[in-house]
């Protein structure tokens, strides 16, 4: 075996490996995906308003007790550093 | 974000002709694919704004830290339609002590340098479903060379693990630390915004410090369990002399090898209650490297451990953060030293950082460090810039910085960021020494730097 040929193959069989690693990532990805969140305590989630802020008047609540962002139940009366007026 | 110099000897190096149309493929690739959620930057991604994730920018918040980890695929109420691409400059202005013996960079001066240091461009957010990426490609003014610089590609999800939730992934980048979330670490600790054409003279670093930035590969694999405790696991291969080349590294024919994959490690705890937040913890890596990619006299084994702790207040107004970060190198130069590169087959090199900051308003920012490098004296090592052949320095750091965009940008532009500043570098000791610490008459402090910048992210 010449040591072009050797080298090909060597390249081959990386390039195959390779493939073989990256796939099962990429069909992971491919699934359907329930959206990520985080947790309320690396927010400061409370379940009060904070300064006439509520989770009710934000744009990442969705009724009735829910978070685009925030995992968990989320009351339209609670707060977090995250809230951004809804538009 | 910002491109630090891996030591000394990094912009002395040749450039190598750009390979932007590579990395420009490689994010065009990337846009194609995230056409489902085509959105430009973690700003219009998450509809937050930059003081969401960060204290001042690049310091994470606790749900800074927490996009990250979930591959950066958080998604909250983008309709822009923009894709996920950024773009940031850095003009900057850098004085020392005393003039360089010779300009740092091709068409600079010796002192008082003002340049456009950096500009980047980036893919950040997800591609699609659970996968998200950070990649960066920078044109650096001091090498005069374009290369794919911070890279950080990753897939997570969530399971249950003895009964609590635990956010798992398997991560992709190109510099060990450049994957993680505390800024106690190399790869995004302080100083963020570093000049490159200054200092002459720069402490050696350990390993793990910089000096395989870009020129490496990982595959990795790590699990954030009930929100608090952090285990990852990570090889490290180098890139090929071809790879290096297609991706902008220089100088590719002098550059090293591994023997073999290098097992990087990382544990955290990062309790969190009201707005604190403490994280402390241990990292590392193990590798043997063949100098030159040479094997014919053995192989460098360094091990580095380091050991990391941070204490953030993240309130309304202010925040306030103190690391600290010390990393314990050993050496054991089998080929180096069989080369006549050194004087011990075995060495020891510590690197210790201690840094307090406070941000109001995540608009103004104050950061002081201490950092002190210490180890074995080595004449081949150090003898060329060491009359003691020490390779100790130590010395403190000063940054204070505007930051006018932290809650939200011009209107025409929301998503901008910009961070404006002033750094002030003053060496206590280097190489030993304090005055001609070399022998050729030069001194610690006319090796301080003063530094100023503007940061622009678009």
């Amino acid at each position: 075996m010449t040591h072009d040929s050797a080298t090909h193959n060597i390249n081959r069989r990386k390039l195959i490996l390779a493939a073989v690693a990256a796939a099962p990532v990429v069909v992971l990805a491919a699934l359907p995906a329930e959206a990520a969140k985080v947790s309320q305590a690396s927010v400061g989630y409370v379940a009060h308003p904070n300064a006439g802020h509520a989770c009710g008047g934000c744009k990442l609540y969705e009724a009735p007790t829910a978070c685009k962002l925030v995992a968990g139940k989320i009351s339209p009366a609670g707060w977090c550093q995250l809230w951004v007026a809804k538009a | 974000m910002m491109v630090k110099t891996d030591d000394a000897g990094e912009s002395s190096r040749q450039a190598r002709s750009p390979h932007l149309v590579m990395v420009l493929a490689i994010l065009a690739v990337m846009l194609v694919s995230s056409r489902a959620a085509a959105l430009p930057s973690f700003a219009r991604q998450t509809g937050q704004p930059c003081a969401s994730c960060h204290t001042a920018f690049p310091e994470l918040t606790p749900f800074g830290r927490r996009f990250k980890l979930n591959g950066y695929t958080l998604f909250g109420d983008d309709k822009s339609g923009l894709p996920h691409v950024a773009m940031m400059v850095m003009p900057t202005f850098t004085h020392t002590g005393v003039a360089q013996d010779a300009p740092p960079a091709h068409g600079t001066k010796t002192n008082d340098n003002l340049i456009l240091q950096q500009a980047s461009l980036f893919y950040g957010g997800q591609i699609f479903g659970k996968l998200g990426a950070f990649v960066q490609a920078t044109y650096d003014r001091a090498t005069g060379r374009t290369f794919l610089d911070n890279t950080d590609v990753r897939y997570a999800d969530t399971a249950k693990m003895f009964g609590q939730d635990v956010l798992y992934g398997f991560d992709f980048n190109n510099s060990p630390t450049v994957q993680d979330v505390w800024t106690t670490t190399p790869a995004w600790g302080f100083p963020e915004a570093a000049p490159t054409l200054a200092p002459q003279f720069t402490p050696p670093g350990t390993l793990i410090e910089g000096s395989l930035s870009g020129k490496v590969a990982s595959a990795g694999f790590y699990t954030f369990w009930n929100d608090m405790a952090y285990f990852e696991i990570s090889g490290y291969q180098m890139l090929s002399k071809g790879q290096e080349r297609l991706l902008g590294e220089p100088d590719s024919a002098t550059s090293d090898g591994f023997k073999s994959i290098a097992p990087y490690w990382r544990i955290a705890f990062e309790p969190d209650w009201g707005p604190n937040s403490w994280e402390f913890g241990t990292f590392g890596i193990d590798a043997h490297i063949h100098p030159q990619r040479d094997s014919t006299f053995g192989s460098d084994h360094y091990t580095d451990i380091g050991f990391d702790s941070q204490y953030q207040y993240n309130g309304e107004m202010n925040s306030f953060t103190v690391r600290a970060s010390d990393i314990f190198e050993r050496q054991h130069l089998a080929s180096t030293f069989n080369q006549g590169g050194s004087t011990n087959l075995n060495n020891k090199l510590r690197s210790f950082k201690f840094t307090g900051s406070w941000v109001y308003d995540h608009t103004y920012s104050l950061t002081g460090e201490y950092f002190d490098v210490a180890g074995s004296s080595d004449a081949g090592l150090y003898g060329g810039n060491s009359l003691v052949n020490s390779p100790n320095g130590r010395g403190l750091l000063f940054d204070a910085a505007y930051l006018p965009f932290s809650h939200g940008g011009p209107k025409f532009w929301p998503w901008a960021n910009a961070r404006i500043g002033v750094s002030y570098t003053h060496f206590l000791q280097i190489y030993g020494g304090n005055t001609n610490f070399d022998g050729a008459g030069h001194s610690a402090k006319g090796n301080d730097v003063t530094f100023l910048y503007a940061w622009v992210a678009y």
